[in-house]
């Protein structure tokens, strides 16, 4: 990506004033989801830290309608929104569900999985701060291996790995899924609003670094999330119907030792195990490949933007957003 | 000599059920029971027992309800969103017959409402959870150190009844933190589930029993006997039937074997005071504020009685009705809008002035129950 050229949209959303952390990832994300959507949205937000953020009485930061929702009904709820919208000829207003990775790969994934299973026509965004932050860190099957929460603790850290959610996703063949970053905001607004001129199930799959989760200093969330994605840990990446991998930006592929080392929740891990999770690391990295590779020597006209190859990916990301294209997306189905 | 340390409400609800024999722990966070999960995550492991966080309170208690039919002695710990999602396999304990406790920390509610703001509006919801009216014991502690004991009584209950029990308790029960005198904690004795032993020609059956309040022999599924455990009506060996007189009867002893044993599992801790004229009743939190007032009220020679209500449900009439003996008045002090209780232990009291003192969304405090005492004078 070399150097970054910010194209946000100037507009705020999401007003100054919120309750979050210095440094969340979370709160970057919601803003930059609010600038690709716009105010013809409703949020629909289960119980995460979101639910807070957005201040209390008589405060609301987010700019939008926010529909604060029992735990494990975000896409449902949100479905139930559309449906209504629908109904009532509003075709237009966007309808985001902004869930954390607890009311994501956990409590929500059933009404997640009818959802994209339904193909409703709802932008789902998980900010993935990898615990439940809201509640005082505890595991979630999006915790990474190795980690320490407070219910695992450094005894005894993770010793599961990661769910893949968007595998999951991807399973279900739905128009888009995308993965995001904070560190790349133009990245990210992008590919949220070519979400937003998709038909159907979206899903964002957003890295939102968490200060006090994490045990990190506030300043260097963008850091680490950059080091996420050169490390490999976190690529970015865009999948059509579910089997059309894009890769969005080449990492460097610096090793993992040095995006764990950032962060208090790894202090524990040794370099035997640092090198497990390396291993894994390449071995995730290598699938992800095999998925992307045999999509770039298909030929096909709504791929022309791909000419480039891979090098090129993130360019086509920035100006591959028409919504021509996004009709034929749409056409395929 | 006193041994000092500082726990909290959550913290002592993990010691007591390890100190029940507590081998298994599924928990879901939530605010303000997640202490319980924390604690139980450190403790059990060590020990070799099993401790998960759950990815729903659904599974949490269906873990527990697993766990229990192998022969574990089980917990869980939610607060009021997470107990909703938890009614449908909480029903089924009661239907299976399986021993487990709900440690249930309520807050403001209903709904979401206030995670980080006490309450104490669950009362009914524990009460009422079973569909049909079955009734599930309920015990309420008001301070850290009734928690530790309630808590191995709540386990001691579930086996010996195998039922689910709730232990209900509150945010500001469970997340304060007292000074605890370990040299005084009390050292209750732990029960242990009757198992079936095969006796000559005899075969099991997972819901068996002879007599009305008879507790059925429990066997462990996957073990010597072929064991069923089903939420469907069923009859003494777990047959799926509808409404046979062998399965009406298993539906009556499901109430039967709770309600016969009310006086036995009921704990109170009443102050009576010679020719009192109040008495008043309190559960939780609501209790802490209650002594604090009887205390004031009689500094300024008031004749008043008081009753922590440490068991909720099965209602303890007989107790209630000795503690207020000729009382003429009724005072019931809870943290919800309705007074919730009051409703329920009213109807005992048809020639007494009752009044509740209520609040909602933050603690009742001394003064006002003093108040409303003076008022009825």
């Amino acid at each position: 990506m070399g150097q970054i050229k910010y194209q946000l949209p100037p507009e705020e959303v999401l007003a100054p004033g919120h309750f979050a952390c210095p440094g969340c990832g979370a709160t970057l994300t919601m803003r930059y989801a609010l600038k690709a959507l716009g105010r013809k949205t409703v949020a629909v937000i289960p119980a995460c830290c979101w639910s807070v953020i957005d201040g209390p009485v008589p405060y609301s930061a987010a700019g939008v309608p926010v529909f604060h929702t029992a735990f494990e009904t975000a896409a449902s709820t949100a479905c139930g929104v559309k449906a209504g919208l629908d109904a009532q000829g509003d075709h237009e207003t966007t309808v985001l569900a902004f869930a954390g990775d607890g009311g994501t790969f956990d409590i929500g994934l059933q009404a997640l999985s009818g959802a994209a299973e339904r193909n409703e026509d709802i932008v789902y965004i998980c900010y993935d701060n990898e615990a439940y932050m809201n509640t005082g860190i505890q595991r979630s099957s999006a915790t990474p291996f190795g980690a320490w929460t407070t219910t695992t603790p450094t005894e005894s850290p993770k010793a599961e790995k990661k769910k893949n959610i968007v595998e999951i996703l991807a399973a279900h063949r739905v128009p888009y899924i995308a993965t995001a970053s904070v560190a790349y905001p133009d990245d990210m607004i992008s590919k949220i609003r070519k979400a937003k001129d998709i038909r159907g199930f979206k899903f964002i799959h957003v890295f939102s670094p968490c200060p006090p989760g994490w045990k990190f200093e506030p300043e260097d969330s963008i850091k680490i999330s950059r080091m996420a994605i050169e490390s490999k840990v976190f690529p970015l990446i865009e999948i059509f119907d579910g089997t059309d991998y894009r890769l969005s930006k080449e990492p460097e592929g610096i090793p993992v030792h040095d995006y764990i080392k950032m962060q208090g929740r790894f202090r524990h891990l040794d370099d035997e195990k640092i090198g497990l999770i390396q291993k894994n690391v390449d071995e995730e990295w290598a699938r992800l490949c095999s998925k992307i590779v045999p999509a770039m020597q298909v030929s096909h006209a709504a791929r022309d933007e791909m000419k480039g190859g891979r090098k090129s990916s993130r360019a086509r990301g920035a100006r591959g957003t028409g919504s021509a294209k996004k009709k034929e997306q749409s056409a395929r189905r | 000599m006193p041994q000092f340390r500082i726990k909290n409400g959550n913290q002592m609800i993990a010691e007591g059920a390890i100190a029940a024999g507590c081998r298994f722990f599924a928990g879901y966070p939530i605010t303000p029971a997640s202490g319980i999960y924390k604690s139980m995550i450190d403790e059990l492991p060590k020990r070799g027992d099993v401790a998960i966080g759950a990815p729903d309170e659904i599974s949490a208690l269906a873990f527990c309800v697993g766990a229990s039919q192998r022969g574990f002695k089980a917990m869980t710990a939610t607060s009021g969103p997470g107990f909703s999602l938890m009614i449908e396999t909480l029903q089924y304990a009661v239907m299976t017959e399986t021993p487990v406790v709900i440690a249930l920390v309520q807050r403001l509610g209903p709904s979401t409402g206030g995670a980080t703001q006490g309450g104490q509006g669950d009362v009914l919801l524990a009460g009422n959870a079973i569909g049909g009216g079955y009734t599930i014991p309920v015990f309420s502690p008001s301070t850290p150190l009734e928690a530790f004991a309630l808590t191995i009584h709540s386990f001691n209950v579930a086996e010996q009844l195998r039922t689910p029990v709730i232990l209900l308790t509150d945010k500001e029960v469970a997340m304060t933190s007292e000074n605890i005198d370990y040299s005084a904690l009390p050292q209750p004795g732990t029960v242990v589930r009757k198992t079936f032993l095969r006796r000559n020609g005899e075969s099991f059956g997972n819901y068996r029993f002879s007599l009305p309040g008879e507790i059925p022999e429990f066997a462990p599924i996957g073990g010597k006997e072929k064991v069923t455990v089903t939420g469907s009506a069923h009859d003494k060996s777990g047959r799926l039937q509808k409404n046979s007189p062998e399965t009406i009867e298993v539906l009556r002893h499901l109430q039967e074997k709770v309600i016969s044993k009310s006086e036995e599992i009921a704990r109170l801790d009443i102050d009576v005071v010679d020719g009192a004229d109040t008495i008043i009743f309190s559960y939780g939190v609501s209790a802490r504020t209650s002594m604090e007032a009887v205390a004031q009220l009689r500094e300024k020679g008031e004749r008043v009685s008081f009753g922590n209500l440490q068991t909720l449900f099965p209602i303890p009439e007989k107790e209630i009705k000795e503690a207020a003996g000729k009382a003429n008045k009724v005072v019931v002090v809870e943290e919800n809008i309705m007074g919730l209780y009051r409703t329920q232990i009213e109807r005992f009291f048809p020639d007494k002035k009752i009044l509740g003192v209520n609040s909602v969304g933050r603690m009742v405090a001394p003064g006002e129950i003093e108040r409303a005492v003076l008022s009825l004078n």
